[in-house]
């Protein structure tokens, strides 16, 4: 590469990389040559860039990043996985508990006690129909509680047939009343299964069980906006004395049935984002034997 | 003939029981029913049975606050109940009678006949308090459990227990003042009653008291403050001596 200057620099721009010899040579106006006044060695390297090391940089660096993020997607995967499981778990064991807790043996023991009454007392017909409601009630808690969601009118079903045996075997100490919006159970509304009955439980066996007097139970289905609400009322003696009653007969006593409703609903919401609340409160604020008013809200389900 | 009283809050279960008591247990006269604990009290004070039938879970007051209340508990009692695990075992642990919802005949006539039996060893009154302080303080190493042996039922504080050991069916129960007793109990029963008072189970047919123990030897077995040995079986070695260390720990 030759260039002619005459003052007294020289440039040469974007040399490519490689090893150079720099000569200069005068000249004058008629294109005659000195022979080489001196001579330069020099090299330009090949920039960083463009170098075997780089390249094996590059690639490694990007094989390392890939690793990376795969590594982390998988843990990521597997983490949700192992909460899921998790939560599929919990809510397996919180169904048993709650079709433990609603199979009650002291409720089972006692319908059996009911029905060898009337086999003993020859009422040939009470305790058929008393063996066969029995049978059907305990038939409806097996298949709901296979269920996580069952239709409403299987759990209003239910519900009246459990009142009807409870009815029976408490000889009519307590009136039952239903308020429920028929429009509603007719159009195949889904709700989580066993999720009533714990509720009226409680209002039978520990509200109006210690009542003397007559008590009553009221049971509503309501439709509100976008949400099912549920109210089980009953004038028994309240929560705190059912409370106080249950710890001063016996010490270790725990009924749980409400408790793993409440649990079930909570895992529920993690697995569904469907959002339950239960609200409970006196229905008599301040009367000897305030009653208990449940209020149930389910947003209804897509 | 022995003076019987039924006390259940439903009617139903008071008639059934009658019924029952009548075909099967003529020698036993209902002289009175309450379906609650208030008529209860009075007709116990008033007609002095020999045998109380009593139902656990009824309205405001259960039985066991209805035998609170009573100043005389001279009179055997008969449990009836639908289920209660926690009552019954600590009915059992008195070596009370007891049945279960819906009646065997051939248990109500077997817990009729023991109370007959014992109706006339007048000591009853003891059994019945021993029940009501059980259910009080569970757990209570002061607490006496009823032996059931040949010449009728021994209270013994569990803390004075040092082991059992299983011999065909019955159990062989030693204690702390060096004698020995046999009940016609197995040893499952008493492996169940004492679960709460700190026994363990280190072999299929031996059940030691963990504070009678004064040292474990390394080829498994453990010495009692009695002296006897009783062998650990190769299996529960590790869980024992787990159990040991916590204790120690706990300490």
């Amino acid at each position: 590469m030759r260039k002619q200057t005459e003052g007294r620099s020289v440039q040469y721009a974007r040399l490519p990389p490689g090893a150079y010899e720099f000569k200069i040579f005068a000249g004058d106006e008629d294109g005659r040559r000195s022979p080489p006044l001196r001579s330069i060695h020099f090299t330009i390297q090949k920039p960083c860039w463009n170098t075997w090391w780089f390249y094996l940089l590059v690639g490694f660096v990007s094989l390392a990043m890939f690793y990376g993020v795969v590594s982390l997607r998988v843990r990521a995967i597997r983490r949700t996985a192992r909460e899921k499981n998790r939560i599929n778990k919990k809510m397996a064991e919180l169904e048993l508990q709650a079709l433990q807790s609603q199979m009650n043996p002291h409720f089972v023991f006692n319908a059996l006690g009911a029905i060898q009454f009337f086999i003993r007392n020859t009422e040939i017909e009470m305790a058929d129909d008393y063996l066969a409601k029995f049978g059907l009630l305990m038939r409806l808690f097996l298949e709901s509680s296979k269920n996580k969601f069952i239709p409403l009118a299987d759990e209003i079903r239910l519900i009246q047939l459990y009142i009807k045996l409870e009815k029976i075997r408490f000889e009519d100490r307590f009136d039952v009343s239903y308020e429920i919006d028929d429009e509603l159970v007719d159009s195949y509304t889904l709700i989580p299964s066993l999720l009533f009955q714990p509720f009226v439980e409680n209002a039978i066996n520990h509200g109006l069980f210690h009542k003397k007097e007559k008590g009553y139970l009221s049971f509503a289905i309501k439709e509100a906006e976008e949400a099912l609400i549920c109210i089980i009322e009953d004038n028994g003696i309240g929560r705190e004395r059912a409370t106080e009653l249950k710890q001063k007969s016996t010490k270790n006593y725990k009924s749980r049935g409400t408790q793993i409703v409440k649990e079930r609903l909570e895992v529920l919401e993690k697995m569904t984002d469907l959002s339950i609340a239960i609200k409970t409160e006196d229905c008599f604020p301040g009367r000897d034997e305030p009653g208990t008013r449940v209020i149930i809200e389910i947003p209804f389900l897509e | 003939m022995y003076k019987g009283i039924i006390v259940d809050d439903e009617p139903k279960a008071i008639k059934l029981l009658q019924d029952m008591l009548h075909q099967y247990c003529p020698e036993i006269a209902i002289t009175g029913t309450a379906n609650n604990t208030d008529i209860a009290f009075d007709l116990i004070s008033m007609k002095n049975p020999d045998i109380l039938f009593l139902d656990i879970a009824m309205p405001r007051e259960s039985g066991f606050d209805l035998l609170e209340r009573l100043p005389k508990l001279d009179f055997e009692i008969i449990f009836v109940t639908g289920f209660d695990e926690y009552a019954l075992q600590a009915i059992k642990f008195c070596a009370l009678g007891y049945v279960v919802k819906p009646i065997q005949v051939a248990e109500l006539v077997k817990a009729v006949n023991n109370a007959k039996r014992v109706v006339s060893l007048k000591d009853s009154h003891l059994a019945n308090r021993q029940l009501l302080k059980i259910l009080k303080e569970p757990g209570n190493k002061k607490n006496r459990i009823g032996i059931p042996i040949a010449s009728g039922i021994e209270f013994m504080p569990t803390e004075q227990i040092v082991h059992c050991e299983g011999v065909k069916g019955c159990t062989k129960i030693f204690l702390q003042n060096g004698t020995s007793i046999i009940s016609s109990y197995n040893l499952g029963e008493f492996i169940k009653l004492l679960k709460d008072y700190d026994f363990y189970t280190p072999h299929k047919s031996h059940l030691v008291n963990m504070d009678h123990i004064q040292r474990y030897h390394r080829e498994g077995i453990i010495e009692m403050s009695n002296n006897s040995k009783v062998p650990v079986s190769r299996r529960r070695r590790q869980a024992f001596l787990d159990l040991m260390r916590q204790q120690e720990l706990g300490e």
